[in-house]
């Protein structure tokens, strides 16, 4: 039996702590790093180029080597090499202190970046363990360095400012963003279709311009976001958009929000198809006229008719147009058909047999005209 | 001829000593009386008109001889009077404040209590502070104390043990309890510890609470600090055991749970949600007096990714020319927070405000200025010190002083695996203790639900049971 004298086992604790110490000895504090706000990539000529905006947490009190906008609250560093590895190399030889990698709040990535590297930097980033999986993963058509010197001549953050954005229309029901660990978990199933919120400037100003589609491992399309609603219904559950309803003289604008949606899958005789029940809230808000009137019952329902329709109509778009032009499942209708047919589906190739199913498509809108109140009030006197 | 041989022995003795004796000598025919006290601790006036008074009158009118006896049944008027014999005694009797009348016709010998000592009026409170309970405390006199407590208790059952502690200043220890409600255990196991106290003497209440400790090396308080006589009072009927030292305006409480420290005598007097809401707050404060600067440290040094990126980014900006890393800046402020305490503690009043507006300007404004703590860090060392002021009973928090200090070690070494070993480490300690019997974690653990409800609530409509854990004899507070 081992006897412990009282001396071992100090010099035994004293040990295993200098381990543990040795070990944390090489934290820094916070301000001994560069807190990057957003990470941009984009390839042009064979060359990868790596941004990184970084909080100037001196006020402007040092410069950065190669950076731009000193003195202001945040600056971007600039760097390229032929590859991912080269670029980051390349960007820590002019940082001065280790960049922080937990803050990013937005990764940009160029259309012709994430054609070709989309899979190897987001498998890069899962690596890094310090690196923020929370981080807002968006595709640009436009050259990063733009959308960060409109940034920096504004002293607002691109990586704050684009992730607030997207999160603001998220909130509105009107959009949705997708993080790095999302799209990871997207990528490691075996069919991958994703859709990607894309930035672009309007006006001088970062604005959600559509979605990209990306089939498998790279970019398929793009899905402008004025044709989006049908798509925006199926893929979020609290999706509210306005609509302009013409009816007799009027125009009316009624703010319709997603309420329920029940997607059913049936697999009969090798044959897929879903039922897509939808029941939408509606809101008639306004018309474009003052001229008082009486929207009874019967009017009521007429609106609601051709609301309906203009609503079944948008889903199928959106349903074909992943079907016939973009030939991939991004609005992810195997999640429902896995959890129904779990045997099946490991036996069938899921990209082909999605292209042949059918969808039958049951909009229920309920129409209330409460805010038409005054007019009526109006007609009484 | 042997009586008289001892008077004269006895009176030549006393005065030989120079123990500061007075003495009074009142002849009559056939001999003569003595009287010996110290003046200082002695009522003179009512010396004089009880005593001296009719002894001279009754000497100077009669031829008889005097006997103690007859003294004490005719002549003296002293409602605390007694007849002794024990010569060996006298010098005691009148070190401890007794009159001694010495007869040179008779053996025995007549011990009167005239004390009176010098104290100070009934002050209001300085450790138990409250806002609405009753104001007065205890001083430094036993008496005066005693008084206190039997203003408020007239129960038939409560017993007051007194004993002497100190071979040299025989100091009077007061063992307060009821005797149908206190544990036996608890009483008997603190007039144990009482009795087998061996010094020269003590001279407060903590010098004795240090005999009464379970382990000599125990760093958390095992009995409460009681100042004012309506918590003296509610103690007792709680069950409880209160020790009053004669010499010392804090009395002692036994047993004490940690939970009870938290306990303000204005949580039974106020609405009972207000006194839920102080409860809550104050155990809020001894973790945040505890752990707030470790956490910084944590945070700032090894787990920053716990930080949203814009706390990080203004952590930053704060830090940014900080030059001592965020372990040495706790470090540091936290002393410096101690030093001020202490100072504040130890100055005179009239210049304690000018100390703590000096420390808050150097530190408030000159440190930040030149860079040397961020503004974040300074605003955490101030709530911590803020937060240790919440506690009513200040016992408790001096353990925590020394540990806050431990954990900052601890933190700053290894990150939050660090801080969760410390802290790991200072709940088994208190899950080890106990007071007098009684499992210090109490009712937390070993848990009891009622008594659980009651470390929230403590108002006297929703409380009709003392605490399980103190297992007392009577375990209901209404009478039907």
């Amino acid at each position: 039996m081992i006897k412990f004298n009282k001396t071992l086992l100090i010099l035994a604790v004293a040990l295993l702590l200098s381990v543990f110490v040795s070990g944390c000895g090489d934290f820094k504090d916070i301000n001994e790093k560069r807190i990057v706000t957003a990470v941009a990539l984009d390839k042009k000529d064979n060359e990868i180029y790596l941004y990184v905006e970084i909080a100037n947490i001196e006020g402007g009190n040092k410069s950065e080597s190669k950076s731009t906008g000193a003195g202001k609250k945040y600056i971007y560093v600039k760097s390229h090499g032929k590859t991912i590895p080269e670029a980051r190399e390349a960007l820590d030889r002019q940082l001065d202190k280790q960049p922080y990698l937990s803050a990013v709040r937005t990764l940009v990535l160029t259309e012709d970046f994430a054609k070709e590297y989309l899979v190897e930097y987001l498998f890069r980033l899962r690596a890094d363990e310090l690196y923020r999986k929370k981080t807002i993963t968006v595709i640009t058509k436009e050259d990063p360095k733009k959308l960060l010197e409109i940034s920096n001549e504004k002293d607002v953050s691109v990586g704050f400012s684009i992730e607030e954005m997207l999160k603001t229309l998220e909130d509105a029901g009107e959009s949705f963003s997708r993080t790095t660990s999302r799209v990871l978990e997207n990528l490691s199933d075996r069919y991958t279709g994703i859709l990607l919120p894309c930035i672009g400037l309007h006006d001088k100003e970062n604005s959600l311009i559509g979605y990209s589609v990306v089939n498998g491992t790279t970019i398929n399309g793009f899905i402008p976001v004025e044709e989006s609603k049908g798509m925006i219904f199926i893929k979020t559950d609290k999706s509210k958009f306005y609509y302009i309803v013409p009816y007799k003289d009027n125009k009316f604008t009624i703010e319709v929000s997603l309420k329920k949606r029940k997607i059913k899958p049936s697999y009969e005789r090798g044959k897929i198809s879903f039922d897509m029940k939808y029941d939408f809230d509606a809101k008639l808000m306004y018309g474009d006229k003052k001229t008082p009137y009486n929207f009874d019952d019967a009017s009521n329902a007429e609106v609601t008719e051709i609301l309906t329709k203009t609503l079944e109509h948008e889903l199928l778009n959106a349903v074909e147009q992943a079907q016939k032009v973009f030939d991939c499942d991004y609005l992810q209708f195997d999640d429902e058909f896995r959890l129904k047919f779990p045997v099946e589906f490991e036996k069938m190739d899921w990209q082909n047999e999605f292209l042949k199913a059918s969808f039958n498509i049951d909009a229920k809108v309920k129409l209330s005209g409460t805010w038409m109140m005054d007019y009526e009030t109006y007609e009484r006197r | 001829m042997m009586v008289k041989f001892n008077f004269e022995n006895i009176a030549a003795s006393l005065k030989s000593k120079n123990l500061d004796f007075t003495e009074r000598s009142i002849p009559f025919r056939r001999g003569m009386i003595k009287l010996f006290y110290i003046m200082q601790l002695t009522d003179r006036a009512a010396l004089t008109e009880n005593v001296v008074k009719p002894l001279v009158l009754y000497c100077s009118s009669v031829t008889k001889s005097i006997s103690a006896q007859m003294t004490i049944d005719g002549i003296i008027f002293a409602d605390d009077c007694r007849i002794e014999s024990d010569i060996s005694k006298i010098e005691e009797f009148i070190l401890s404040g007794m009159v001694i009348i010495l007869f040179s016709t008779d053996k025995d010998y007549i011990v009167v209590n005239f004390k009176k000592v010098e104290h100070r009026p009934i002050p209001t409170p300085q450790l138990n502070y409250t806002v609405r309970g009753p104001q007065d405390c205890f001083t430094e006199n036993l008496y005066v104390n005693l008084s206190l407590i039997r203003y408020r208790i007239k129960d038939k059952n409560m017993r007051i043990k007194k004993f002497e502690v100190g071979v040299r200043t025989k100091s009077q220890v007061a063992v307060i309890y009821i005797e149908d409600i206190a544990n036996n255990t608890v009483v008997t196991e603190i007039q144990k510890r009482i009795e087998n106290i061996n010094v020269d003497g003590i001279g407060e209440s903590g010098e004795l609470q240090a005999f009464l400790l379970n382990n000599k090396m125990q760093l958390f308080p095992s009995m409460g600090l009681i100042e004012r006589s309506d918590i003296a009072f509610h103690s007792l009927m709680e069950g409880k055991v209160l020790v009053l030292v004669d010499g010392s305006g804090v009395a002692l409480l036994a047993p004490k749970t940690f939970a009870e420290f938290f306990y303000s005598s204005d949580d039974r007097y106020d609405n009972k949600f207000f006194g839920l809401l102080g409860r809550m707050i104050r155990y809020a404060a001894i973790m945040i007096s505890l752990t707030a600067s470790s956490i910084f440290v944590a945070i700032t040094m090894f787990h920053t990714d716990l930080l949203p990126s814009k706390y990080a980014i203004s952590l930053a900006e704060m830090r940014a020319n900080v030059p001592f890393t965020a372990f040495i800046g706790a470090i540091m402020i936290e002393f410096i927070m101690e030093l001020l305490r202490e100072s504040l503690l130890r100055v005179p009043k009239q210049i304690g405000p000018a100390v703590g507006i000096v420390g808050a300007i150097v530190i408030g404004q000159a440190a930040i200025a030149a860079g040397i703590f961020s503004p974040l860090l300074l605003i955490i060392a101030s709530v911590s010190l803020l937060a240790s002021f919440a506690i009513p009973d200040y016992s408790l928090v001096n353990p925590f002083r020394i540990l806050k200090f431990i954990l900052l070690l601890f933190t700053g070494a290894l990150g939050f695996y660090g801080f969760s070993i410390f802290l790991t480490y200072i709940l088994v300690e208190l899950v080890s203790l106990n007071s007098f019997g009684v499992p210090y974690l109490a009712p937390w653990a070993p848990f009891n639900l009622y008594d659980f409800i009651k470390t929230f609530f403590n108002n006297v409509t929703i409380d009709p049971k003392r605490p399980n854990y103190l297992r007392t004899k009577d375990n209901t507070k209404t009478k039907q």
